[in-house]
C-alpha cells in the first residue's frame, strides 16, 4: 500500500513500540499475542483513543506480512443487518490462515451499534467458528452489550490519551510535516480534542492547510468552523417566534451537513445552556429534549420529532 | 452526471420558451435609466425559469446579479444594510449590477418584519435595477409592490418545446429513452423544469431510463390531488369524529414500511399525509403550534412502533392523533379557503445531494480504518477545511476525490 497522506492514517502506529497511551492494555495484549494465543477481545471506549490502531497492530505481529489475508474489518453501523455480517464471517472463516497462526482475526467495529437480536445472532456466530476465528469488537460502550458476549471475551477499557500523550503524539507529526507549532496551539488542539487523537491529528492536518507555522489563532478558526453556530441561530430565530423559519433553516442545515437526529438534539441540549433566556425555561427545554430524544429511538421520521422540540421554543 | 446544473439556462439564446418575455426583462435592464418604475417583477409557476433567466441576462450583460433568497434575513435592518446599500453604492469604474430578490411570497413572521414597506423605500431611490420573482402575484401583500413594477408573467413551455429539450438532452448524454417515456415525465411535471431534470437523472440507471423508476414516480404524483382534497376536508371540520372517519377511508399511504432505514433521515413517501400537515399546520395554526406538533410527534411514534412491532393496529391511534391536529381552536370557515403548500422536504433533490455525499464518505471510510457515520462526523468537516484552503492537496488524489467531489466539499 502507498503510504498515506491522511495524517491519522499516516501516523497510525504500526507497531506495539510506536503506540503512545494506553500503557496496561498494551501489555496484556502484547503478551497475548507473544503466546500466540489470543482470546475475543472487546475494546470499549470513547472515540480516537486507539481501539482499531491496536487491532490492526495485533493482526500485523501476528501474521507479518500476510495480514490482510488473514484480518477481517467489519463495520458493524455501515455492514447493515446481522445477516451480510454472517455471510460475510462464514465466507471469510471457511479457509484455514496463511500462517502458522491457527486462527484469523475479525474486527469488528462499532459493535455497539448492532441490536440485541443480531448480538444473539452474533454470538452463535463466535461459538460456531471460536476454532478458527478471534473476534475484536470495538464499541463506545460495553453496557451495550449483551451478557453471553461480554462473557466470551476479555474486555479492555480505553481512556481518553492525556495530555503528556497527545503533546507528544501531535510533536512527532510536526516535525515529519516540518510544521512550526507553538506551545499554546498545542494545548489548544488538546482541550479541544478531549484527548480523541483522532480529533487532534484532523486538527493538526486542517491547521497544516493553511499555514506550515501554526498558532493558537489558527487552531481557534479551525476549531469555530468544526463548530458551527447554525444551531444557536435557528434555535434564537425559534425564540423570536417564527417556528416556520426555524424549521427550514433547520432542514437545511441537516440536509447540508449529513447529521442525524441525535446529533442534532445533542447540539441543540448542548447550547440551551448558553441561550439568554431564564434558567426555569432553559431547564424545561432541556426536559423537554429527553422527552423527545426518547421518541427519537421510539419513531421513524426524525425530522417530525425535531420540530415538536422546536416548536416548544417558540410558544411561552 | 449532473443534468440540472449542465443544462441549466447560461445564456439567453437557449431559451426553450418565453422569448418575447426575456426580451422585455433584457430591455428593462438595458434601459433602465429611462423606466418610469424601478423594479420589476417576474410572476411564473415554480421551475419555470424565473432566476435562471435573470442569470442568464446578468451574465450575457455582464452585470453582477446580486441576489437575496429566502434563505437570507429579509428585516427591515438587514434588507437596508444589503439590499438599500447596493441600491446606492456608485464606484468610479461604473460596474453595473442587478439585484434580485427571490421568492417574494414567502415573507412572513417576526424576523422579515418590516420587508414590504422599506422594499417601497429602497425601489424608489434605487440606482439599479430591482427583480423580484414570485410565484403568487395576486397576494394581497404584494399589492403595492406590483403598483411599482413592470410585471412580466413566465408561461411554463409548451409540451412540443419541452419534448424537444429533452430529446436534445436525451441524445447529448447518451441516455436511452422512449419518446414515451419522455412525454410521461413532462405531463407529470407540468412545466416544471427543474423538476424534470432531476427526475431524469434519478430514474436513469446505466444509462437507460428505467420504466419501473418511472412508474413509481408516476404513482407518487398523482396521490397529490387526492391529498390536497383531503386537506380541504380535515380543516374544514372541527369535529374529531368527522376527522378520524375521514381518515378511516382515506388511502393516502399514512404509513409507509418500505423504508426502514432509520439511521439517516427517513426522507419516505414525500406524499404521504404526514408529510402534508407537517408543512402546512404551523401556517394554518400558528397559535397553537406547539400542541399541534406535539400530536404529529406522537402520531410518527406510533409509526415507527408499527415498523418494529408489525402491530398494525397502532394504525387507529395515528388516525386520531392525526386527525385532532386538523382542529382549531379560533375555528373559523372564512379561513379555510386555504391553499396548501406540498411538503418542502425535497426528497428528490435531497437523494441528489446525499448520493454526492454518501460517495465522498465511502472513500473516506474506505481509506481510513472508520465506518461512514464516523467518517462523517469525525473526518468529513476537516476534509472540508483542508480542501476548501488547498484543492490540490496529495490527499484528493489519495482518496480519489473527482472535480465535482472537490465542488461539493468547498461548497
Amino acid at each position: 500500500m502507498l503510504d498515506s497522506s491522511i495524517f491519522i492514517e499516516k501516523y497510525r502506529p504500526k507497531s506495539f513500540e510506536e503506540f503512545v497511551g494506553q500503557d496496561i492494555i498494551v501489555n496484556r495484549i502484547k503478551s497475548f499475542v507473544e503466546n500466540n494465543n489470543i482470546p475475543h477481545l472487546i475494546f470499549a471506549g470513547s472515540p480516537g483513543t486507539g481501539k482499531t490502531t491496536l487491532a490492526l497492530i495485533i493482526a500485523r505481529s501476528l501474521f507479518g506480512e500476510n495480514w490482510r489475508e488473514n484480518f477481517l474489518e467489519l463495520n458493524s453501523s455501515d455492514d447493515r443487518g446481522i445477516n451480510v455480517v454472517r455471510e460475510t464471517i462464514k465466507d471469510f472463516a471457511r479457509t484455514r490462515p496463511m500462517s502458522n497462526v491457527p486462527y484469523k482475526i475479525i474486527l469488528l467495529d462499532e459493535s455497539d451499534a448492532l441490536t440485541r437480536e443480531a448480538q444473539h445472532a452474533l454470538r452463535r456466530t463466535m461459538e460456531n467458528y471460536s476454532n478458527t476465528c478471534r473476534f475484536i469488537l470495538s464499541c463506545n460502550y460495553s453496557s451495550k452489550l449483551i451478557d453471553p458476549i461480554i462473557s466470551r471475551c476479555a474486555i479492555f477499557r480505553f481512556k481518553p490519551l492525556n495530555m503528556e500523550n497527545v503533546f507528544a503524539i501531535l510533536k512527532k507529526i510536526a516535525k515529519h510535516e516540518n510544521l512550526k507549532l507553538e506551545e499554546k496551539a498545542l494545548e489548544l488542539i488538546f482541550s479541544a480534542s478531549k484527548g480523541d487523537v483522532r480529533k487532534a491529528e484532523n486538527i493538526l492536518q486542517s491547521c497544516s492547510s493553511i499555514s506550515k507555522s501554526i498558532s493558537e489563532s489558527t487552531v481557534k478558526e479551525i476549531v469555530k468552523e468544526i463548530n458551527p453556530k447554525d444551531i444557536k441561530n435557528i434555535l434564537e430565530i425559534a425564540l423570536s417566534g417564527d417556528f416556520i423559519k426555524a424549521r427550514n433553516k433547520l432542514l437545511e442545515f441537516m440536509l447540508k451537513e449529513g447529521l442525524s437526529g441525535v446529533d442534532i438534539i445533542k447540539s441543540i441540549q448542548s447550547e440551551i445552556i448558553n441561550l439568554n433566556i431564564e434558567d426555569k425555561r432553559k431547564m424545561q427545554l432541556i426536559d423537554k429534549c429527553g422527552d423527545i430524544e426518547f421518541r427519537l429511538v421510539e419513531g421513524s421520521d426524525e425530522f417530525i420529532q425535531l420540530e415538536a422540540l422546536l416548536s416548544n421554543f417558540v410558544e411561552k | 452526471m449532473n443534468l440540472l446544473k449542465k443544462y441549466s439556462l447560461k445564456i439567453t439564446n437557449e431559451l426553450i420558451s418565453n422569448k418575447k418575455e426575456t426580451q422585455k426583462i433584457k430591455d428593462f435592464i438595458i434601459n433602465f435609466k429611462n423606466q418610469d418604475k424601478k423594479a420589476l417583477m417576474i410572476n411564473g409557476p415554480t421551475g419555470v425559469g424565473k432566476t435562471s433567466i435573470v442569470y442568464a441576462i446578468g451574465n450575457e450583460l455582464k452585470l453582477e446579479v446580486l441576489e437575496l433568497n429566502s434563505s437570507d434575513f429579509r428585516d427591515e435592518k438587514s434588507l437596508k444594510s444589503t439590499v438599500g446599500i447596493a441600491s446606492k453604492q456608485q464606484s468610479l469604474f461604473f460596474k453595473g449590477k442587478i439585484i434580485l430578490i427571490d421568492e417574494i411570497e414567502g415573507i412572513y413572521g417576526v424576523n422579515d418584519r418590516g420587508f414590504y414597506p422599506t422594499i417601497l423605500e429602497i425601489i424608489d431611490e434605487t440606482a439599479f435595477p430591482i427583480i423580484l420573482t414570485t410565484a403568487e402575484i395576486d397576494e394581497e401583500k404584494l399589492k403595492g409592490i406590483k403598483k411599482k413594477s413592470v410585471c412580466v408573467n413566465l408561461n411554463p413551455a409548451t409540451n412540443q418545446e419541452q419534448f424537444l429539450f429533452l430529446k436534445d438532452i436525451v441524445s447529448k448524454e447518451k441516455i436511452q429513452a422512449q419518446d414515451s417515456q419522455l412525454v410521461e415525465l413532462i405531463n407529470l411535471n407540468k412545466g416544471d423544469i427543474r423538476a424534470l431534470l432531476i427526475d431524469i437523472e434519478l430514474i436513469t440507471v446505466s444509462n437507460k431510463i428505467s420504466q419501473d423508476l418511472l412508474d413509481q414516480l408516476i404513482n407518487v404524483r398523482n396521490k397529490k390531488e387526492a391529498i390536497i382534497s383531503g386537506l380541504s376536508k380535515l380543516f374544514s371540520s372541527n369535529n374529531l369524529k368527522f376527522n378520524s372517519e375521514l381518515l378511516n377511508n382515506f388511502d393516502a399511504d399514512i404509513i409507509d414500511t418500505s423504508k426502514k432505514n432509520k439511521s439517516s433521515i427517513v426522507f419516505s413517501n414525500e406524499d404521504s399525509l404526514f408529510y402534508w400537515l407537517e408543512e402546512n399546520l404551523p401556517k394554518i395554526n400558528p397559535g397553537e403550534i406547539s400542541y399541534v406538533i406535539d400530536l404529529l410527534s406522537k402520531a410518527e411514534i406510533n409509526k415507527g412502533r408499527i415498523i418494529k412491532t408489525q402491530h398494525w393496529r397502532l394504525l387507529i391511534y395515528i388516525n386520531y392523533l392525526l386527525a385532532a391536529s386538523a382542529l382549531m381552536k379560533d375555528y373559523n370557515e372564512q379561513k379555510l379557503s386555504l391553499t396548501f403548500r406540498s411538503p418542502k422536504r425535497n426528497f428528490r433533490l435531497w437523494q441528489l445531494v446525499s448520493k454526492r455525499k454518501t460517495s465522498i464518505l465511502e472513500k473516506i471510510s474506505s481509506r481510513t480504518h472508520t465506518s461512514l457515520s464516523r467518517s462523517n462526523k469525525e473526518i468529513y468537516p476537516y476534509l472540508k477545511i483542508m480542501v476548501k484552503n488547498n484543492p490540490h492537496l496529495e490527499l484528493i488524489k489519495e482518496l480519489d476525490l473527482n472535480t465535482e467531489d472537490i465542488e461539493y466539499l468547498s461548497k
